[in-house]
């Protein structure tokens, strides 16, 4: 076979070349684009919770809230294939923890979102050295049962956390105080720690212990086998994951100024971070903030319009939601959005 | 009350944990899916049981068999319809599939039924309680309990004696041999959703003249239930009985000797130790 049969033809005009070399340095240093443009949209999102009516401003924090613990659920839920089901325990070791702290021993809750995250951090991987032995479904059950007993305590341990009637966090405006009478301060803060929760994800999934938390994903055995320690990468995950969980607690504890244990532990908080990462695509660093994205706001919205005279319909958009996508698109809407773009750009190159 | 009053009242209820757990378990090894809408399953059942009184006047222990036959289609209809989709995928889709169910069906009971609380008036069963060596037994824990017996002799039976229950044991040790030896498994697979829902159907009629019923019930419940499930073996319907008994006494005790916001905890530490030291549980078994 002649070789020079094979090159590409040369009579393109210039300026369709220049597009497509602009096309493709897009789609290569698309990363960097995206984080770029991260700043801007934040910036427009705190001005947007800063001068619109407090509904959109709470629409905005809350959907950052929800995104970032989907993210920080999808590290081990996702990259490592674990599914966890009691990450309502470690948002509420962070909740509670600055909490406490700034309530009964007047610590502002800056320090306590740092002693939450460490503590969070801690306790995931304290629970995640015997449960990472587990595999399958034993291991949702285990995190499952640990999630439950982390409420259990928080219900009856009443002299620290308040029981069942929950702990109210004294109103008093100031930054030292992480308490602010306007919203747009929560956004940029929620905002910042949703950035370092993507940033992390990012970090993870395109270095060495992502594609050995991938391996792990697809097949442990294999895994070990190439030498990965699979115990060690899962313990790292679950940590990280734990940590940044804690953080995202402090930050809505601030937020909400009141939490109670089914608020922070329930096992319904669980299921709605799984929810947000399954539809919108786990085990990539966008799909959970693709999904709580679009279903944050529909909820919040359904709560709103119709929450008094049809309560259950906002969760109910959920459990429909999730169950559309696991039959129809697998691989949640980041994968749909991902293969239609395959599909259209390989159409034009056939062409 | 006395040690021996509470011990008694815990395995009465523990038969209830039992049924419930025999479905998921059923379920789980046979087709590997762990089902998380069985809770919620149950809380549908225990609201049918309720509006058959309700609306028809229909006694409990009437509507129980309704009920279990009604959940058996309601089981046929989500494999058919949504599980046998998910069968060739990984655990956490169906996982994940079933939380769906479990979140829209709660969801749809307080659309349509409200958050109250609600209790099933009836006559005194029997006179509402016998007297046994001093011990008091309320009849409908009694009945409940002797449902849930004959409920999984019937299982058992079913498993262990006819044609039916050696297709679906076999499909639990090995789908592709089943297959391969002309065992039809994706019909296997739909029965045993049938009947894993219909035990659900029959402990929530069994158990609505005992508890009440708002749409969150499920919830505790099902945790219960795998309690249960990992407690007795993974896939063995006797192993679930056992576990079941057992977890109710040791819910009923600890609540006694400690108090009840604690047993909760109590039971689930028991379940993370059971996990993490025998993980196969009490009886280790493909069904049966």
């Amino acid at each position: 076979m002649n070789p020079t049969t094979r090159e590409a033809p040369v009579t393109e005009p210039d300026k369709v070349s220049a597009a497509r070399a602009a096309g493709t340095a897009l789609v290569r240093h698309r990363h960097l684009v995206l984080w770029l443009l991260s700043l801007p949209v934040l910036g427009l999102l705190v001005a947007i919770t800063a001068t619109s009516e407090l509904f959109y401003g709470h629409l905005i924090v809350i959907t950052m809230v929800f995104a970032a613990l989907a993210t920080a659920w999808n590290i081990v839920g996702g990259f490592a294939g674990q599914l966890s089901l009691g990450h309502a325990g470690f948002f509420g070791v962070g909740a509670y923890t600055s909490s406490i702290l700034y309530v009964d021993h007047g610590i502002s809750p800056w320090i306590g979102l740092f002693v939450g995250m460490v503590l969070a951090g801690l306790m995931a991987l304290l629970i995640g050295i015997p449960t990472f032995r587990l595999h399958g479904p034993y291991f949702a059950l285990a995190t499952l049962a640990m999630g439950a007993i982390l409420l259990n305590m928080a219900v009856n341990f009443r002299e620290l956390t308040g029981g069942e009637g929950g702990l109210s966090i004294p109103f008093e405006p100031s930054w030292a105080n992480m308490t602010f009478a306007d919203r747009w301060p929560y956004a940029i803060i929620m905002g910042i720690f949703l950035l370092i929760c993507l940033g992390v994800s990012f970090v993870i999934a395109n270095t060495r212990l992502g594609y050995q938390l991938a391996a792990v994903r697809e097949d442990e055995e294999a895994a070990r086998a190439l030498g990965v320690n699979s115990a060690r990468v899962k313990l790292i995950a679950g940590t990280v994951s734990g940590l940044l969980a804690g953080g995202v607690g402090a930050i809505y504890a601030q937020y909400i100024l009141f939490i109670n244990p089914e608020s922070v532990f329930g096992i319904n908080v669980s299921i709605q971070i799984i929810v947000l990462a399954v539809v919108g695509g786990s085990g990539v660093v966008l799909g959970p903030l693709i999904g709580a994205l679009i279903l944050v706001p529909a909820s919040q919205f359904l709560l709103r319009d119709f929450g008094g005279d049809l309560p259950g319909l906002h969760t109910l958009v959920y459990g429909i939601v999730v169950i559309v996508v696991v039959l129809f698109a697998p691989r949640g809407v980041h994968g749909l959005i991902r293969s239609t773009v395959e599909r259209l750009t390989a159409h034009r190159s056939r062409r | 009350m006395t040690l021996v009053q509470v011990v008694v009242s815990g395995l009465l209820i523990g038969g209830v944990y039992a049924l419930l757990a025999s479905g998921i378990t059923l379920v789980l090894g046979v087709m590997k899916v762990v089902n998380f809408a069985q809770g919620e399953l149950l809380m549908v059942s225990m609201y049918a049981t309720l509006l058959l009184n309700d609306g028809f006047g229909v006694h409990p222990y009437v509507a129980l068999p309704l009920v279990t036959v009604g959940m058996f289609l309601v089981g046929l209809v989500l494999h058919g319809g949504l599980l046998r989709w998910t069968i060739s995928g990984g655990h956490s889709q169906q996982i994940v599939l079933t939380l769906g169910v479990a979140i829209s069906l709660q969801s749809l009971a307080l659309l349509f039924l409200g958050g109250d609380y609600r209790t099933l008036q009836m006559e005194p069963f029997l006179g509402g309680s016998l007297q046994v060596g001093g011990i008091s037994i309320g009849t409908t824990r009694l009945a409940a309990f002797v449902i849930a017996v004959v409920a999984t002799g019937a299982l058992l039976l079913l498993l262990d004696r006819t044609l039916l229950g050696k297709a679906i044991r076999a499909t639990a040790m090995d789908s592709n041999a089943a297959q391969l030896m002309g065992i039809p498994v994706q019909r296997v697979y739909l029965v045993t959703m049938g009947i894993g829902v219909a035990l659900a159907g029959t402990a929530g009629a069994a158990l609505m003249p005992i508890f009440s019923v708002y749409p969150t019930v499920g919830v505790h419940l099902l945790l219960m239930g795998f309690v249960v499930v990992v407690l007795g073996g993974l896939g063995s319907v006797a192993g679930a009985f056992l576990g079941g008994l057992i977890i109710g006494v040791v819910e009923a005790v600890s609540s006694y000797l400690i108090s009840a916001s604690w047993s909760q905890a109590i039971v689930f530490a028991f379940f993370m130790i059971i996990l993490l030291v025998r993980p196969q549980g009490l009886l280790r078994g493909d069904v049966a």
